[in-house]
């Protein structure tokens, strides 16, 4: 009874709320000024992955090889040290390799007209170089054009610009944090110049900065150390999250978790995870707290000879609440994982001679993505309209074997021969087939699922023996 | 229900099978298709094409007139061209575009009178709109001075979640909540809602709630 006083109070506040959709001419108007607009990314400005340029097998080997060569030589605990040595944390940027790294010993600032700008860190390492800023006392909630704008300038008279950036909004209002990675900076290199200008007609902003070389001690000083613990792993459904890197200091514990996944799913996404340890105490997650996802990519062939690239054994790095004293065990809890991916599965509907509105067609077919099993039990020809126009919709039922087990969000399909559009309905967001009502097909229709989205609940515990900074 | 594209018939002219390979693209994942947006604005149309309803419904909702909410919608999509490289999808697409939106409409009001009543629709407007005369019922139009009444974050909740046709997930996103807290969240605002429904009929005393 109250779901039902709900769905109908659910459809007036929709009638109540109903608002005129877009006009076409503006949609593609506005479509024609983006694309107006639009400037794509220059390749030399594009971040280097030279995972992307080979294919993930021999990235694989080479590692494993690295390794092995490595544990023959010098014994398995003191490779293991060897690759904790070096690594640090750095609030908003992840675990960064410290070996030859370059870094500021202190933030450096500038302020005018009540606005603060503070070079976090500036860190150059082998591979990169990552700048963290914050931005103080600038307009609340804008664009502020921090986005844009921001390069480095080298003594040399070169200029080198970000390949990639974030920007967060912290819960402070006017407070901005925003994260640029760079190439590598040329050896030799330690002073040089921020500068940024916010608009193009703006007074820029430029901070003077000196890098100094990141000694171990400059670096255990300066950044958390970190520790990789053995064994800390869990695995449900096909889908592995470990732990590859915990630092811990009295501002925070940053783990960082490694994502692995079936070659089925496109990816895999922690949305939610709790840390506590052996007396049962939680350490809430710090919201603003760096977290990334980042992934080996790799090319991937498909079935059309199309090339494109793939995330796999994604990494995703959060912060929490200082870890207690006395704990000596801890546990990251994850509730859900979500998953992608976009199979060829195609099966046939018969539709028979005469089809017609309201006609239901049995399939009863089983997929499995991974360990995810699905059920197509049925295809259904409904009535939809579109612009005032009645149109014959063919809706797939696709369950989870185990509804328990998966939860599907998002269905894509196609029919691989017929010029039928697609549809998608709001309240459940399934993709149909559809054609005019006295233009259904006959007979057997081809149907491919081309997508599907959802979440795998479970409880990934994964424990390991904390180490005390 | 929205309609990506209308139907085209099964003999297929080349302009339909254009469309039908834009309509196919769009069966790719968002993830995928941002990838790829980063380098081809092109590959980015699907996605333009699912969220412009939903971004123009909610500031239309907000501002109570279409040039307004094209003018907000316009900018929340030029703001997207110029971020995406920058963005990293978490599979939260959604939510990071409205967050774009809501700060375009906190900087709109900031400059004008935020009290645009819900009622005024723009004369420019195509004027027999069916769903204007649709929502002039006795129960909808006190139904919509409840919503008026709301607390603005409230308000922000109905919109997000009816207007702009929001998941859960997303909302609870946009305001830095878990899920089921947005859910109880709303659930708690439909049976207040719903009293005052009632009580408005009991002073009524005339109309039969059913």
């Amino acid at each position: 009874m109250k779901e039902q006083v709900q769905s109908t109070l659910d459809d007036k506040i929709s009638q109540a709320t109903r608002v005129p959709e877009p006009g076409s001419e503006f949609a593609g108007r506005l479509w024609q000024l983006m694309k107006a607009r639009s400037t794509p990314v220059p390749a030399r400005e594009r971040p280097f992955h030279w995972a992307y340029r080979w294919p993930g097998w021999s990235l694989a080997a080479l590692i494993f090889l690295v390794l092995l060569i490595g544990t023959l030589i010098i014994g398995p605990e003191r490779v293991l040290a060897a690759l904790q040595k070096g690594m640090g944390y750095v609030r908003w940027v992840g675990f960064v390799d410290t070996a030859q790294a370059m870094a500021l010993r202190e933030p450096v600032e500038a302020s005018r007209g009540g606005q603060t700008l503070r070079v976090e860190q500036l860190i150059s390492t082998e591979k990169e170089t990552v700048l963290t800023v914050r931005l103080l006392g600038f307009p609340a909630y804008q664009d502020v054009g921090l986005d844009d704008g921001l390069w480095l300038a080298l003594p040399d008279g070169y200029a080198r610009r970000p390949g990639s950036r974030s920007v967060e909004i912290t819960s402070l209002p006017g407070e901005y944090i925003g994260v640029f990675k760079f190439h590598s900076l040329p050896k030799g290199i330690s002073s040089l110049r921020i500068i940024w200008q916010p608009q193009p007609d703006a007074l820029e902003w430029q901070i003077p900065v000196e890098l100094y070389p990141l000694t171990d001690a400059e670096a255990a000083r300066r950044l958390p150390a970190s520790y990789t613990p053995e064994g800390a792993a869990f695995t449900y459904r096909g889908v592995t999250i470990g732990v590859d890197q915990v630092s811990s200091s009295a501002s925070g514990t940053a783990v960082r978790l490694q994502i692995s996944f079936p070659d089925d799913l496109d990816y895999a996404l922690v949305g939610e995870a709790a840390l506590s340890d052996e007396h049962g105490r939680a350490y809430p997650m710090i919201p603003q707290a760096h977290f990334e996802d980042q992934g080996q990519q790799i090319q991937s062939v498909g079935s059309g000879d199309s090339i494109s690239p793939m995330l796999k054994n994604l990494q995703s790095t959060w912060e929490f609440q200082p870890v207690q004293t006395g704990a000596e065990h801890l546990t990251m809890t994850v509730e859900s994982v979500s998953f992608g991916a976009t199979p060829d599965v195609r099966f046939e509907v018969d539709l028979g001679l005469q089809p017609a509105l309201g006609d239901v067609f049995p399939i009863d077919q089983v997929f499995t993505l991974g360990e995810l099993n699905f059920r197509i039990s049925q295809a259904r020809l409904v009535s939809v309209e579109s612009n005032g126009q009645p149109l014959a919709g063919l809706v797939l039922d696709i369950q989870p074997v185990d509804p328990q087990e998966i939860q599907v969000e998002q269905v894509w399909l196609f029919e691989t021969y017929s010029n039928g559009g697609i549809l998608v309905e709001s309240d459940v967001p399934t993709w149909t087939v559809g054609w005019p009502v006295d233009k259904i097909p006959t007979g057997r229709l081809v149907v491919k699922i081309s997508g599907i989205r959802g979440a795998i609940p479970g409880e990934w515990q994964i424990n390991w023996e904390h180490i005390l900074p | 229900m929205f309609l990506l594209t209308d139907m085209s018939d099964h003999s297929g002219s080349t302009a339909e099978n254009a469309s039908l390979e834009a309509d196919l693209a769009a069966n790719l994942d968002e993830d995928k298709l941002i990838r790829l947006a980063r380098e081809d604005l092109a590959q980015f149309r699907p996605l333009y094409e699912r969220w412009l309803p939903p971004v123009y419904r909610y500031f239309y909702h907000r501002v109570g007139n279409s040039q307004d909410a094209e003018e907000l919608t316009a900018q929340v999509f030029l703001a997207v061209c110029e971020k995406l490289p920058a963005y990293r999808h978490r599979g939260h697409f959604a939510a990071w575009l409205f967050s774009i939106a809501r700060r375009r409409a906190a900087d709109y009001f900031r400059k004008r009178d935020p009290s645009v009543p819900l009622e005024i629709i723009d004369p420019a407007d195509p004027a027999p709109n069916p769903l204007v005369q649709a929502i002039n019922s006795d129960e909808i139009q006190r139904l919509r001075g409840i919503i008026q009444s709301l607390p603005e974050r409230d308000q922000e909740l109905i919109r997000l979640r009816y207007v702009a046709q929001l998941t859960f997930g997303a909302i609870a996103r946009l305001f830095n909540r878990k899920e089921d807290s947005v859910r109880k969240q709303l659930s708690r605002l439909l049976v207040r809602m719903q009293n005052q429904m009632e009580d408005k009929y009991e002073g009524a005393g005339s109309i039969n709630p059913g």
